[in-house]
C-alpha cells in the first residue's frame, strides 16, 4: 500500500463529493474518466449524463443538501483501486405541508485508475443502508400513515415514500443492504476486478 | 511527525477502517488479519483479546444481530513503529421496544492503539470512549417511551444501550470509559500518550 496512492485518492473522492453537492460541473467532470459510469438513485448511467444532470441543478433553487462523508477505505493493484466511502446525505423537504428532514446513510462504493499518472473515478455505484425522516421542527406532525410505508423497501424506505409523495418515481431494484446476496455480487466484481490488476 | 511518520499515517488509517469494514460485513478473515495475537478489545459486551473479538463479533452476526458502523476521518498519531488514532463513529442497529420498530444510535470515539513489528501494522487496543446513544422510532407517525426512571441506573454517556442490552437479559459494564466520567477519560488519554511517546 503506497501512501501517496492512498492520500490522491481519498482527496479525489472527497472532492468528487464536495463538486457533486456544490454543483461544480467542470471540477466534477475532471474527477472521472470519459468512459465511467454511475448508479444511484437517480440514474444508472455515463457520467457525461450525471454531470450533466449536475450542470441543470447549478444555480438553481433545488432542496437544501447537506452531505457529510466518512473516511474512505481503499484497496489498491498496480493501476487500479476500490474503495468503499461512507456517506450521510440530509435533505430538507416538505412532507404534507410540513417541513421534514430526510436523512439517507449510504456507502458509495468506487472503482478508480491511475490513467496517464492520474487516479480519476472509474465506476460510483451507491448502496443504501437505512434512512430517517423527521419533522424539521420538534412536535410538529409529519401526518405519516404508516400504512402508506408498507412495501417500501427498509433500506431506503423514507427516500422511496418522500419522492412518490411528491409525484415522482424510484426503482424498488436499487442496491440496498436488505438485499445481500446483490450486494454481495457487486462486493465479488469489485475484488474480481481488483485481481486482474495484480495478475 | 516526521515525514517518515506522516507517510505511515494514511497507512494506519487504513488498517483501521479495514477492522470496522470487515466486521460490518463479516469479511473475518480480513477481520483477523487487523489485530495482534497479544493484543486488547475492551467493549460493551467484550473484554479480551483481538482473535477471541474476531469470533465473539463472528458468533453474534451469525445470531442475526446486525450493526452498522458509521465511521468519520480518523485522527491519526504515528511515533515510529507505533501509532495512535481515534476514530469518530456513529453506530446504527434496529431494535423493537413495546412493538415498535426503533432505530439505536451509539455515539463513540474509537481509541486504537497500533503496532508496526517485521514490518507490519497491527492493533494492538481497542478502546470506546462512549459520547451518548438516541433511540428514535423509525416511523416518525409511532411512539417509543423510555422513562427517565427507566434510565436512572446507567451511565448516561450510554444509558440506552445498557438499558436495551439489559432488557435482553445483558449486562453492560458500568465501568467503561464515557464523557460522564471526565477523570477516568482523561487518565485514559494520559496513558496513550505516553505509551507513544515511550521508547
Amino acid at each position: 500500500m503506497n501512501a501517496g496512492d492512498i492520500t490522491d485518492i481519498t482527496q479525489l473522492l472527497l472532492r468528487e463529493r464536495q463538486s457533486r453537492v456544490r454543483a461544480v460541473p467542470d471540477q466534477l467532470r475532471d474527477c472521472y474518466h470519459p468512459d465511467a459510469t454511475v448508479t444511484t438513485s437517480w440514474m444508472s448511467s455515463s457520467v457525461d449524463e450525471f454531470i450533466a444532470d449536475s450542470a441543470a441543478g447549478a444555480g438553481k433553487n433545488r432542496p437544501r443538501i447537506v452531505n457529510r462523508l466518512g473516511g474512505p477505505v481503499i484497496r489498491l493493484a498496480g493501476t487500479r483501486g476500490t474503495a468503499e466511502l461512507p456517506s450521510t446525505t440530509t435533505h430538507w423537504i416538505t412532507v404534507n405541508g410540513t417541513e421534514a428532514v430526510l436523512s439517507s446513510f449510504m456507502r458509495l462504493l468506487y472503482r478508480v485508475e491511475r490513467r496517464q499518472g492520474i487516479w480519476r473515478i472509474s465506476s460510483l455505484v451507491a448502496v443504501n443502508e437505512s434512512d430517517t425522516l423527521a419533522p424539521a421542527v420538534p412536535g410538529t406532525d409529519l401526518r405519516i400513515d404508516p400504512r402508506e410505508l408498507e412495501g417500501l423497501r427498509p433500506s431506503y424506505r423514507f427516500l422511496a415514500y418522500t419522492r412518490l409523495l411528491s409525484g415522482g418515481t424510484i426503482s424498488q431494484d436499487l442496491y440496498g443492504t436488505d438485499r445481500m446476496p446483490a450486494v454481495e455480487a457487486l462486493y465479488a466484481d469489485d475484488a474480481r476486478w481488483l485481481r486482474e490488476a495484480g495478475d | 511527525m516526521n515525514a517518515e511518520d506522516e507517510a505511515q499515517a494514511s497507512i494506519v488509517a487504513q488498517i483501521v477502517l479495514r477492522e470496522r469494514q470487515s466486521r460490518d460485513r463479516g469479511w473475518w478473515e480480513q477481520m483477523a488479519e487487523t489485530y495482534w495475537a497479544d493484543s486488547r478489545v475492551r467493549l460493551s459486551w467484550y473484554d479480551g483479546d483481538g482473535p477471541g473479538f474476531v469470533s465473539g463479533s463472528r458468533a453474534m452476526a451469525e445470531s442475526g444481530l446486525a450493526t452498522t458502523h458509521q465511521m468519520f476521518a480518523p485522527v491519526v498519531h504515528v511515533r515510529a513503529d507505533k501509532a495512535y488514532v481515534e476514530a469518530p463513529t456513529a453506530i446504527r442497529s434496529v431494535t423493537v421496544a413495546d412493538g415498535v420498530r426503533g432505530e439505536l444510535v451509539v455515539c463513540s470515539r474509537l481509541n486504537y492503539r497500533l503496532q508496526r513489528r517485521q514490518g507490519q501494522w497491527r492493533i494492538l487496543s481497542l478502546d470506546p470512549v462512549y459520547e451518548s446513544t438516541t433511540l428514535t422510532a423509525s416511523v416518525p407517525a409511532e411512539q417509543i417511551n423510555v422513562s427517565a426512571d427507566d434510565l436512572a441506573g446507567f451511565r448516561s454517556s450510554y444509558a440506552i444501550l445498557a438499558w436495551d442490552i439489559a432488557r435482553r437479559g445483558g449486562t453492560m459494564s458500568a465501568d467503561l470509559l464515557g464523557d460522564d466520567e471526565p477523570t477516568s477519560v482523561a487518565a485514559f488519554y494520559s496513558s496513550v500518550w505516553k505509551w507513544l511517546q515511550s521508547s
